[in-house]
């Protein structure tokens, strides 16, 4: 009895089996004429996963094309290698990728299999040199700003407004955020250049070394070490590496200037005026910024270029939104994509994205525009 | 009365459905390979078995078989070595250094050779003489390299760094990557069944006190079991950084994981013993490889990929790795 | 480390922030460590630990949220739901007779699984509200307490609790004179459940909770691995479970210095730390034979 029980078991067992991959399987490649391209993310889930998927799914139909996602590794470059492979390998014509991880291997791969590269959301800082004269490479769209400069002198300018008078500085290692320097840079040399005209007690005081945070929180003995801040710039992902440690140690009177967003309430109820106050800015990336390497592969796998094309892959700056009062997040809130989650809140129609095609007449600018007309004005506007 | 009992046994044993019963679990270990081919080639619409997707499962394979052939010798003595990811990860940056300043393989593969062997008869004797549990020595490996490898990276002042003065991806050959893997999986084969290595790492995890008692000096075939584990890390390495170039401050991280789980899946107890057996890491491995590629292939969704991997992993396992007896398998 | 740090010219080892999140950490450590030694000590190696406790926090620290509910309601929660999730572990490897290492690894996957199935793979992020009072000082010292309560309770005072000891120390032997070690099994696990559940409280009020995939939370296991073999040492003059309180906050205080020297989260960190961890393993291991010298040579000095 016990034997057959076993037996029925297994049976059961690996029916389950075939069954559970049978039910979750997707079309696997055979979808007809439309045109598959990869998708390589950096996280599997979030806001910015949601509405980016979102945003494909809306205009997948109008562009005839199929999506399939991967999410890459922070830190291992073969497996970010054997994803794309498997995506070449799953019949996508394009991949878009969110890191400059392995990148001049895959770019080898693609040339191979005939498939093009383009990123989002990337500024490609180690490789960009070495890849942007492939022609299997389309170029890449960047988390906002390439260079860090003007944000440094926004928020510098922002705490002069705001009174602030000792600043607390925080970012990442520079060998892994080499712009974090510049933003760093940029915003003491502005600090400075007020302090000459300013009045001795309206001097801002930065904090003399900057802070860099080795990927881990916030550690608590920052604020015995500065015990007098009464704000952090906060270059690095504040949301997850800072606030939770002010939180811990009951120091959210200190004000934070971020770059970074979440859909939470316990980070939205506590911005600007509301709640503790403690967030002062936060900035995000819009995920239509996509549209740029998408048209760009779009175009070659078409065969039609712009006519307007560059003669090297670019490094394209795209607009962010950049939350610097409660009237600004309830915008955010009732009509950015990547709050809502909701294609209907896109910036573009499905469309306006073909219309961006070489086929329909699109430019090289006028694509670059685009990409870069997504601002807080920009959807105050709509 | 003695007699009856032996026969019965030996009939038992013996014809068709007796070596099913003594093979059974082996033979569902290779059911569930099989099993996992027959599904993905359906469910990726024959993708599975274009040239293109058999170069990627040939480059994907090599790394993990090789490390997979090598820790054999380890989880045979009922131990396991958590270090062997960042260990990687160190080599090949050592490597990209070597090749980047003298443009001269053999000294780079010489050089993480030695210090893997070392790093094996640490893991190996140290334990012993400090009276030590085996799993305080690679715990002590894998954060000092893992530090070692941070440090590293941070003092090129980059996220990553690559190979520039050497053509690396001659490695990347899979003409090569298949003899490699073969000479390798025949060297593990011959030396865990035929030579003192196997038997004495067998029946350590078998029995320590036992086969001391035997005579095995089990402190030395414990380090030269390290080393050969040693030796394949070194050669896996060079695999592993021919197929990107280049290697970061996370190079390797999750490979220490990814070995145990090949290993799992292809039947092997994890306490070794004289069960151990050189298909497990074989069979292991490719199921582990396949289930990643095929689910991809097959367009499963990125978050449903993960419960899928868990529950495919749970059945084997529960077929695979049974254990009969009164007492719970620990 | 304070003599350490003065030297260095560190001069903020000592400050209420820093002895603030000593206690915050070393609270946090070793509730989870207790939860690992409960295993170790019953001759068990589990690897889902991590994976049950992060699963445990996004339920319950979501339910209580959406719910409304209350710091307690939290508190409740969590515990239920640990018992829960460690029962169907003890379950799975009772009746299922896999090895407990092998076990354990696949009820991980499954568990890390599920944190991408529910509340939409949101995780957990519930630092900024008064639910998460438990992971505060002084309400942080509640769960330690009372994990360290029914630890001992379980150990020292439960007729399950001494055959575990039995158990560890000779299973076959324990079998034989009639121990049920699934009754055995499913009533450490119960045990683990309720003391996990109490670490899911205090590790979801700290910490912004992401789903988990390929065995991350097997990091948690290692990194609170080691305050379980320093504190199975320290505990050999005391209890065990002092031991491990011991051993946990000293880890804190180390890592608290090390972040006052400017060496704190970087390779240079993982290196000390790897160097002290073995240089104490070594010492604890050598003690009995130094112990046996040591005490030879004052009887010599005595005759």
């Amino acid at each position: 009895m016990k034997k057959t029980l076993r037996k029925i078991i297994s049976l059961v067992l690996t029916a389950g089996m075939a069954l559970s991959c049978a039910a979750f399987a997707g079309c696997g490649g055979g979808s007809g004429a439309k045109i598959k391209i990869g998708i390589g993310l950096y996280q599997d889930q979030g806001p910015a996963v949601t509405a980016t998927r979102e945003f494909l799914k809306g205009i997948s139909e109008e562009l005839n094309c199929e999506f399939t996602y991967v999410t890459l590794s922070q830190t291992d470059e073969a497996a970010n290698k054997t994803a794309a492979q498997q995506l070449i390998s799953s019949g996508c014509k394009g991949l878009i990728l969110t890191m400059d991880s392995a990148t001049e291997a895959i770019l080898e791969e693609c040339e191979k299999a005939g498939v093009y590269l383009g990123g989002y959301l990337a500024d490609y800082e180690t490789s960009f040199d070495k890849v942007k004269d492939n022609p299997n490479f389309v170029g890449t769209v960047v988390d906002g700003r390439y260079s860090g400069t003007a944000w440094g002198e926004e928020i510098a300018e922002r705490i002069i407004n705001d009174g602030y008078k000792n600043i607390g500085m925080i970012k990442f290692p520079s060998f892994a955020f080499p712009h974090q320097n510049e933003m760093d840079a940029a915003f003491r040399a502005k600090i400075e250049e007020y302090n000459k005209t300013a009045a001795d007690d309206e001097k801002i005081t930065v904090q003399a070394e900057t802070t860099e945070l080795m990927f881990q929180p916030l550690s608590a003995d920052y604020f015995s070490a500065n015990p007098n801040i009464d704000a952090i710039f906060g270059m690095c992902a504040g949301v997850d590496f800072i606030y939770p440690t002010l939180t811990q140690n009951n120091k959210t009177n200190i004000k934070l200037y971020t770059a970074g967003f979440s859909v939470d309430d316990s980070v939205l109820n506590n911005f600007g005026t509301s709640g503790n106050g403690c967030f002062q800015e936060l900035v995000f990336s819009n995920v239509e910024a996509i549209v740029y390497p998408l048209v760009m592969l779009l175009n070659k796998i078409e065969g039609k270029e712009f006519e307007d094309t560059p003669s090297e892959a670019q490094r394209v700056d795209s607009s962010q939104i950049r939350i610097t009062n409660n009237e600004e997040l309830d915008i955010v809130k009732e009509k950015s994509m990547y709050y809502t989650g909701k294609f209907e809140n896109s910036f573009l129609t499905a469309s306006e994205v073909s219309d961006l095609l070489a086929k329909n007449g699109g430019t090289h600018e006028g694509l670059v525009k685009v990409v870069q007309s997504m601002s807080m004005e920009d959807l105050k506007a709509r | 009365m003695q007699e009856a009992i032996l026969k019965n046994k030996s009939n038992s044993q013996s014809g068709f459905w007796g070596i099913i019963k003594t093979h059974i679990f082996d033979i569902f270990s290779v059911m569930g390979l099989v099993l996992c081919v027959i599904i993905f080639t359906v469910t990726s619409a024959g993708n599975l078995w274009n040239a293109y997707n058999i170069s990627i499962l040939i480059e994907t394979v090599c790394g993990y078989m090789i490390l997979s052939l090598g820790a054999l010798f380890v989880y045979s003595m009922g131990f396991m070595d958590v270090s062997v990811g960042v260990q990687l990860g160190v080599y090949s940056i050592l490597m990209i250094f070597i090749l980047n300043s003298t443009g001269s393989m053999l000294l780079a593969f010489v050089t993480v050779l030695v210090l893997a062997l070392l790093c094996g008869a640490f893991n190996g004797a140290v334990a012993v003489w400090l009276g030590l549990p085996s799993i305080v020595t690679s715990l002590f490996l894998m954060f000092v390299f893992g530090g070692i490898q941070y440090i590293l990276i941070e003092r090129t002042g980059s996220n990553m760094i690559s190979v520039e003065n050497y053509d690396i991806s001659r490695f990347a050959d899979s003409k090569i990557m298949i003899t490699v893997m073969l000479v390798v999986g025949i060297v593990v084969f011959y030396a865990f069944n035929f030579t003192k290595l196997g038997k004495y790492t067998k029946s350590i995890g078998a029995n320590e006190k036992t086969a001391a008692q035997c005579g095995v000096n089990t402190t030395l075939w414990k380090v030269i079991a390290y080393m050969m584990f040693g030796v394949c890390v070194a050669i896996a390495s060079v695999f592993l950084l021919a197929r990107t170039g280049s290697a970061g401050k996370g190079t390797g991280s999750t490979y220490a994981m990814d070995i145990m789980l090949c290993i799992i899946l292809g039947g092997m107890p994890l306490s070794g013993g004289m069960s151990s057996k050189v298909r497990c890491a074989v069979i292991g491995t490719l199921t582990y490889v396949l289930l990643s590629n095929g689910l991809t292939l097959s367009g499963v969704d990125i978050q449903t990929i993960h419960i899928i991997k868990a529950v495919i992993f749970l059945c084997i396992v529960l077929l695979t790795c049974r254990n009969k007896g009164k007492i719970l398998p620990r | 480390m304070w003599l350490i740090t003065a030297l260095c010219g560190a001069d903020n080892f000592v400050s209420p922030i820093i002895m603030r999140q000593v206690l915050t950490e070393g609270s946090l450590t070793a509730i989870i460590a207790l939860a690992i030694y409960l295993q170790f000590k019953n001759g068990r190696f589990d690897f889902s630990g991590g994976a049950t406790m992060i699963l445990t926090a996004i339920i319950a620290g979501n339910v209580t949220y959406n719910a409304g509910g209350n710091v307690f309601m939290f508190l409740g929660l969590c515990i239920a739901v640990g018992v829960i999730l460690s029962l169907i572990t003890s379950i799975i490897y009772s009746f299922s007779r896999v090895p407990v290492i092998i076990c354990t690894i696949a009820v991980t996957l499954v568990y890390e699984a599920i944190t991408y199935l529910i509340f939409e793979a949101k995780g957990l992020n519930i630092i900024s509200y008064d639910i998460s009072k438990f992971g505060k000082i002084p309400f942080i010292f509640i769960p330690l307490i009372i994990a360290i309560l029914f630890f001992l309770f379980y150990s020292n005072f439960t007729v399950e609790g001494k055959r575990g000891k039995l158990l560890s120390m000779g299973q076959r032997s324990a079998v034989s004179i009639g121990i049920s070690e699934k009754k055995n099994v499913i009533a450490c696990y119960f045990v683990t459940g309720i003391i996990l559940g109490l670490g899911a409280l205090v590790y979801g009020s700290q910490n912004i909770i992401s789903p988990q995939s390929n065995l991350s939370t097997s990091s948690i296991l290692f990194s609170y691995i080691v305050p379980v073999f320093i504190g199975m040492f320290l505990g050999k003059a005391s209890v065990d479970a002092v031991g491990i309180a011991v051993a946990s906050v000293g880890m804190a205080i180390m890592n608290s210095g090390l972040d006052c020297l400017g060496v704190g989260g970087g390779g240079v960190q993982q290196i000390i730390f790897g160097i002290f961890m073995l240089g104490f393993y070594a010492f604890s291991g050598q003690f009995e034979k130094l112990k046996s010298l040591f005490m030879r040579k004052t009887l010599k000095n005595t005759i």
